[in-house]
């Protein structure tokens, strides 16, 4: 009786522990994106603002290709380019005034320090950031706010707010 | 999945051989008394040194093929009660897939001690249901001569670590069971829950896996044993 008693003690001891133990990892993708909100410049508190027929692309891309094209945003994903300590984009609004269409461009540079961190036997290394500046040419964009500076893996934070001429 | 099966299969070998022991227990107590003669030969553990393999390992690299490893044991038997024991190992990890090419060779040992619950005084019986603790410190040299960050849009990047030598320490509670299956061969297996006390590194490089405590994402692990040892008897029975 004195077995059974320990014996059974012992088996949901383990089985807690055991079943606390099994977290299987989950890898996430698209962690070196600086994550930036477009905002109204013409608003005296932060207001999100969406911008219709955005495209966006990398400056000194492989292949320039396009990221964005011709979508509808009020949030931007802004992948870096980890082999360099900068990234740089063009940005670009096309809107159709009097049957034509009229755009305009800007451009956006982060720079930025990289510190390697190990993420998990399954899911390998990755690349935190710390946004250091941001340049930007005044067209499309007022002004640019860095709010929190630090491109960290599996957090789902907003790191720039891009303020947008009205 | 693996390990959810590995867990459930565990809880049932755990399950049936409690209650194989208890019913064996409840039965030889009901027997009769010993008499004189059996008394001076009642059971005092059987102390003696026992050396063992451990058979697990070989059973890990089946499902984990990048961990290689083996390991042998010594356990003192002081008495009915207390086992000293020493697990000394090695493991090499080997892996090459598209987020890095990793390699480490450690080794390790483990210091501890059981103790027996299973007492009866049935003559030549020398089974044991043991509790213990062991202490267990790895030292590895690893090396990651590529990882590989993706990056959809602007393309990988790829770098490199260089080797190291790191050393990590944990602590481990065992239950298990050990029964003599032959004059002094005995044929045991064991549950760990094992707990980190530190991992060593050195640079941004960690161990994928730490000899003797398994992957070092986990701080704490589960661990299993099966061994089988041949004990060097102190005196002739």
């Amino acid at each position: 009786m004195k077995f059974k008693i320990i014996g059974q003690l012992l088996v949901v001891i383990v089985i807690v522990i055991s079943n606390a133990c099994d977290n299987s990892s989950l890898c996430l993708s698209g962690q070196n994106a600086i994550q930036s909100g477009l905002y109204s410049a013409s608003s005296d508190e932060d207001k999100d603002t969406t911008l219709s027929g955005f495209y966006m692309w990398g400056i000194e891309h492989p292949t320039d290709s396009i990221l964005l094209d011709s979508v509808k945003v009020s949030k931007l994903y802004m992948p870096t380019d980890i082999n360099r300590d900068s990234t740089e984009f063009v940005i670009r609004e096309e809107k159709l005034v009097l049957g034509e269409v009229k755009g305009v461009n800007d451009t956006i540079q982060f720079i930025f320090k990289k510190n390697l961190e190990y993420v998990s036997g399954d899911c390998g290394f990755t690349y935190n950031l710390e946004i250091d500046t941001v340049i930007h040419t005044y067209n499309l964009i007022d002004s640019v706010v860095i709010s929190y500076s630090s491109v960290v893996y599996s957090e789902n934070i907003e790191n720039v707010k891009i303020y947008i001429e009205p | 999945m693996f390990i959810a099966k590995i867990l459930k299969m565990l809880k049932y070998i755990l399950s049936l051989s409690l209650f194989v022991f208890c019913f064996t227990a409840r039965a030889q107590n009901e027997e009769k008394e010993l008499t004189k003669e059996e008394k001076k030969l009642e059971n005092k553990g059987n102390p003696g040194i026992a050396i063992g393999i451990d058979l697990a390992p070989f059973v890990t690299h089946l499902f984990s093929e990048e961990r290689f490893g083996v390991e042998a044991n010594a356990r003192y038997t002081v008495n009915l009660k207390w086992q000293g024991v020493a697990e000394i190992g090695y493991e090499n990890v080997e892996i090459d897939d598209e987020k890095m090419t990793y390699s480490s060779n450690g080794s390790f040992i483990r210091l501890g001690g059981d103790y027996n619950l299973f007492k009866i005084d049935e003559v030549g019986n020398n089974d044991n249901i043991l509790l213990g603790l062991r202490y267990g410190l790895a030292i590895q040299d690893h090396e990651c001569p590529r990882y590989t960050i993706n990056e959809g849009y602007w393309g990988d990047y790829v770098g490199a670590l260089g080797s190291s030598t790191v050393g990590s320490h944990w602590v481990e509670f065992v239950f298990g069971l050990r029964s003599e299956v032959l004059t002094n061969f005995y044929m045991g297996w064991s549950v760990r829950v094992k707990k980190i006390i530190n991992v060593g590194t050195d640079s941004v490089l960690e161990p994928y896996s730490i000899p003797g405590y398994g992957r070092r994402d986990n701080s704490t692990n589960l661990g299993f044993t099966y061994t089988l040892e041949y004990q060097i008897p102190f005196k002739k029975k």
